[in-house]
């Protein structure tokens, strides 16, 4: 059996590579690759040459499931992990076999046994299906608690127009119009919000999709927004709805789905 | 130390150099801040040995500049900002001067002042 390592972590690749020669006899080891970029160039240049390959998830320059989206994998494909939880649920659906890391001889040899019975190729729509539901089952927070003057107040995440920071605060923007104070930092409040519903057009703003009513474009080619919702707060803080120059293209594919 | 057992982990994908003048060596910068800065710097770029990594550390006796060269992931890592703002937030309540974040293109540099 051919088998093509692709793992970026250069003691993981030497260890599984002698567990696989030692164990299965059988097995040749024609290649190691670190990136998605190498993995891609690879493939492409020769897509029979292996029958099973052992991938790992997180690559040196991003994720595997990469490398499904530029090439035809033909090969079977075992995938290698050493964290993701839900992923490895998602694996079991599509993958011939997933291992967790530190790879056990005995899960090994399960997932050896595997690629020697299945029909050959990994049945990528199906791996690639399972993780964005994967994605889409991702929780999400329901709810805010955001601050308005001394009271706390829990706040619908569905109910958020906007979030923005100006001087060191961060504001939530409600439906109504009500300015309140956040106390979670842009980045973390990004992680807790659905991507198909928010996006952040810039360091200083996320924007949720119901709220947007137009798209104008400035002098420069940069995006600014019209929002139907408007900060009630005569004075106060006011979010610069302009999307960033480098976010433009992708604010627009998102506002289409 | 603790870039030891990060090159342990790319091997030849990761260089750091430091040139620090022994006046300042004797100062301080709040504890773990470098060490994780080197980290952040593995986490968000490509690491491998084609393109290496190059973290390089130097000081002028007000501050200390620790700076890569950005190598662009396919696929982003995902950034909670934590670290960042850990140093961040200690040197509010320790120091006058805050810290300095910058990235062109090319390079990622962040300013930490000596204390």
């Amino acid at each position: 059996m051919r088998v093509l390592i692709i793992e970026d972590e250069i003691m993981a690749r030497r260890s599984l590579e002698k567990m696989l020669e030692s164990n299965f006899p059988d097995i040749e080891v024609v290649a190691e690759l670190g990136s998605v970029s190498d993995a891609v160039a690879w493939l492409k240049a020769r897509p029979e040459a292996v029958d099973t390959i052992f991938m790992d998830v997180e690559l040196s320059d991003g994720e595997c499931f990469e490398i499904f989206r530029q090439v035809e994998v033909k090969a079977n494909v075992v995938m290698t992990t050493a964290y993701d939880n839900y992923a490895v649920k998602a694996f079991e659906a599509g993958s011939v076999d997933y291992l967790l890391k530190p790879i056990d001889i005995v899960p090994l040899g399960r997932a050896v046994e595997r690629c020697r019975h299945a029909g050959g190729g990994t049945d990528v729509e199906r791996i690639l299906a399972a993780l964005d539901k994967n994605r889409r089952d991702k929780e999400y927070k329901e709810r805010f608690l955001v601050h308005l003057n001394d009271r706390i107040v829990p706040v619908k995440t569905s109910e958020v127009a906007f979030f923005f920071s100006e001087d060191k605060n961060n504001h939530a923007v409600t439906r109504d119009g009500t300015v309140y104070i956040v106390d979670s930092t842009m980045d973390s409040i990004i992680t807790g919000l659905d991507p198909e519903c928010f996006f952040r057009i810039s360091r200083s703003c996320i924007i949720s999709k119901d709220a947007v009513e137009s798209v104008t474009k400035l002098l420069g080619g940069r995006l600014k927004i019209v929002s139907k919702v408007n900060p009630s707060r005569n004075i106060g803080p006011e979010p610069d709805l302009t999307v960033s120059r480098s976010r433009g293209d992708d604010f627009l594919e998102w506002l289409e789905k | 130390m603790y870039s030891d057992l990060l090159k342990v982990r790319f091997q030849e994908g990761l260089r750091v150099e430091s040139s620090i003048p022994e006046e300042d060596l004797r100062k301080s910068v709040i504890p773990c801040s470098v060490q994780l800065l080197v980290e952040n710097a593995t986490k968000h770029n490509a690491v491998s040995p084609e393109k290496p990594l190059l973290v390089s550390i130097s000081s002028d006796g007000e501050t200390l500049t620790v700076t890569n060269n950005r190598i662009p992931r396919l696929t982003p890592s995902q950034s909670s900002g934590l670290g960042l703002n850990y140093i961040r937030e200690q040197y509010k309540a320790r120091s006058d001067r805050g810290i300095e974040v910058s990235a062109d293109g090319d390079n990622y540099t962040v300013k930490l002042p000596l204390l």
